[in-house]
């Protein structure tokens, strides 16, 4: 379908273990748009990881296909930028080097981009720690630095692993309104993996929810909740109404 | 971040450590005197300090001799135990093939195997050498291989997914991940070393200060003996501090890790 940036078509991931295998993702159908913001919500265990392992290439699917770009993905993307639960920082190099990470390993000159690097660590709010090491930063502030690092190398495709999964409630909540405002900035196509329904749909286009082992697209919800988004649209009856929604698909005792 | 090659805590630490060596040898001056001790069988301390410094060119040469041997061993134990753990978290084919090797010389007590090391390298310097690179290679290549193996699956998968190859994660991420548990391994090693060069020096040869404690030992000089074990502690300290030394140089952001580590247990 022309347009859709990410297609995955009957997509299953089995995975082989001593004992047996475990059935992670069945059939799984799913289109993004260029620019759209996806969230992905589901039980833990449903294989949400794992979606995000297919397409940016680190894992073969066991059946179906998965294409990015119109290409069918046969191994590393490179042009994805990833975050992950845990910032996976290198405590060795400082925030600015950190940063800098993708583009060495993408072969791009460094110290071209060095208005670029400054430009994102302030967008991020982190441009005071350029200089400082990992573990002189907060865990909020190490994940915006992982964030910088994902969007550094200007990729096509933003994939977040629950990436506030770690975080307290406020920062939670704080980072969330960061990252609705940076995207906004950038309107790269990204999906959100996250197992928070309130953050799904305050940051998504389209929140798709998944069901418990083996995961399955249960449900695609729509949010069409206009953007900006800021503190008041929590407060909104749309934004009630709309997890409500979804909550109904996954099932109210997971809320 | 400040480097700081000498913190506050290491000084208040070595305060505290002064005095309590110093109260040991206080106590142990007593115990001598009030018990009436025979100086063969236990010296005062301030009589073998006396004979350390009569003797001081004497131990200066055979300590040089013991220092010259464990240095070597131990710069062996870690340029190979370096190889030798990269070698086996290369693959798990090669880990299967190289382990048990590196296992079975480990098993193997070092004192038992000492003398047949005298036989094939002679009564000099080199066996000794290699007794001391025998008994220090061991946790340089176990701690070596954990930090190689242990960085977060999560970087790699991010690594990989740039179209990052082997040799770039190496070089990137697991090389800079296993330098402070190098550092661990040789802070083991290098008393370790010390002790193979001693041992070494007991079994045969006519320099060190191993070969002067057996001497001096059966001349019954058991001021001469506690001397000997006094500069080879003062040495071992010396180089045990060095390598600390060199561990904030190389990795500072380890070292001060450990530094607030030990602040919270209280060490």
């Amino acid at each position: 379908m022309p347009g859709d940036v990410i297609a995955l078509q009957g997509v299953s991931m089995r995975y082989q273990a001593r004992g047996g295998s475990t059935l992670a993702l069945s059939e799984v159908d799913l289109q993004v748009r260029e620019g759209e913001f996806i969230a992905v919500v589901g039980p833990s265990g449903c294989g949400k990881s794992t979606l995000l392992k297919l397409i940016s290439g680190l894992l073969p699917a066991t059946m179906g296909n998965v294409m990015v770009g119109g290409q069918l993905v046969s191994g590393p993307l490179r042009n994805v930028g990833i975050v992950f639960q845990s910032p996976v920082l290198m405590k060795w190099r400082t925030v600015y080097e950190n940063v800098a990470l993708p583009l060495e390993v993408l072969g791009i000159d460094v110290k071209s981009r060095h208005e670029h690097i400054l430009g994102l660590l302030k967008l991020a709010g982190i441009q005071d720690f350029a200089n400082s090491y990992p573990k002189e930063l907060s865990g909020g502030m190490q994940q915006r630095v992982s964030i910088c690092r994902a969007l550094v190398h200007d990729p096509g495709l933003l994939l977040l692993d629950e990436p506030f999964g770690a975080l307290d409630a406020m920062t939670r909540n704080r980072m969330n309104i960061d990252l609705a405002d940076i995207w906004a900035r950038s309107r790269k196509t990204t999906i959100l993996i996250t197992h928070s329904v309130s953050e799904a749909v305050f940051l998504a286009d389209r929140v798709v929810v998944m069901s418990a082992r083996p995961g399955r697209v249960q449900a695609v919800v729509d949010v069409p909740i206009p953007r900006p988004r800021t503190v008041q649209t929590r407060a909104s009856d749309d934004f009630a109404h709309l997890i409500q929604q979804v909550g109904a698909h996954i099932g109210f005792e997971y809320l | 971040m400040a480097l700081r090659l000498v913190s506050s805590s290491f000084m208040r630490s070595l305060g505290y450590g002064t005095l309590g060596l110093s109260i040991v040898l206080v106590l142990w001056e007593l115990v001598v005197r009030v018990f009436n001790i025979s100086d063969f069988l236990l010296p005062l301390p301030t009589n073998i300090a006396e004979r350390a410094f009569i003797d001081r060119s004497l131990l200066l040469h055979h300590l040089s001799i013991t220092m010259i041997e464990t240095v070597l061993g131990f710069a062996a134990a870690v340029l190979i135990g370096i190889v030798v753990a990269i070698v086996i978290t290369t693959s798990e084919r090669s880990k299967n093939l190289v382990m048990p090797i590196v296992i079975a010389t480990q098993l193997v007590p070092k004192v038992a195997i000492a003398p047949l090391v005298l036989l094939w390298f002679g009564y000099g310097i080199t066996s000794k050498v290699v007794i001391a690179f025998l008994i220090a290679f061991f946790p340089i290549v176990i701690d070596m291989a954990t930090g190689l193996t242990m960085v977060e699956k999560e970087l790699v998968d991010l690594l990989r997914s740039l179209g990052a190859k082997r040799w770039k994660i190496f070089v990137k991420a697991q090389i800079p991940h296993s330098l402070p548990f190098l550092f661990s391994g040789m802070r083991i090693a290098i008393t370790l070393a010390i002790i193979g060069a001693i041992v070494g020096e007991f079994i045969g040869g006519s320099q060190g200060v191993g070969y002067l404690i057996v001497t001096s030992t059966s001349e019954l000089k058991t001021e001469l003996v506690f001397a000997c074990l006094l500069v080879l502690t003062a040495a071992g300290f010396l180089l045990f501090a060095l390598i600390g030394l060199l561990e904030r140089i190389i990795v500072p952001w380890s070292a001060a890790e450990r530094e607030e580590l030990m602040l919270v247990t209280g060490a």
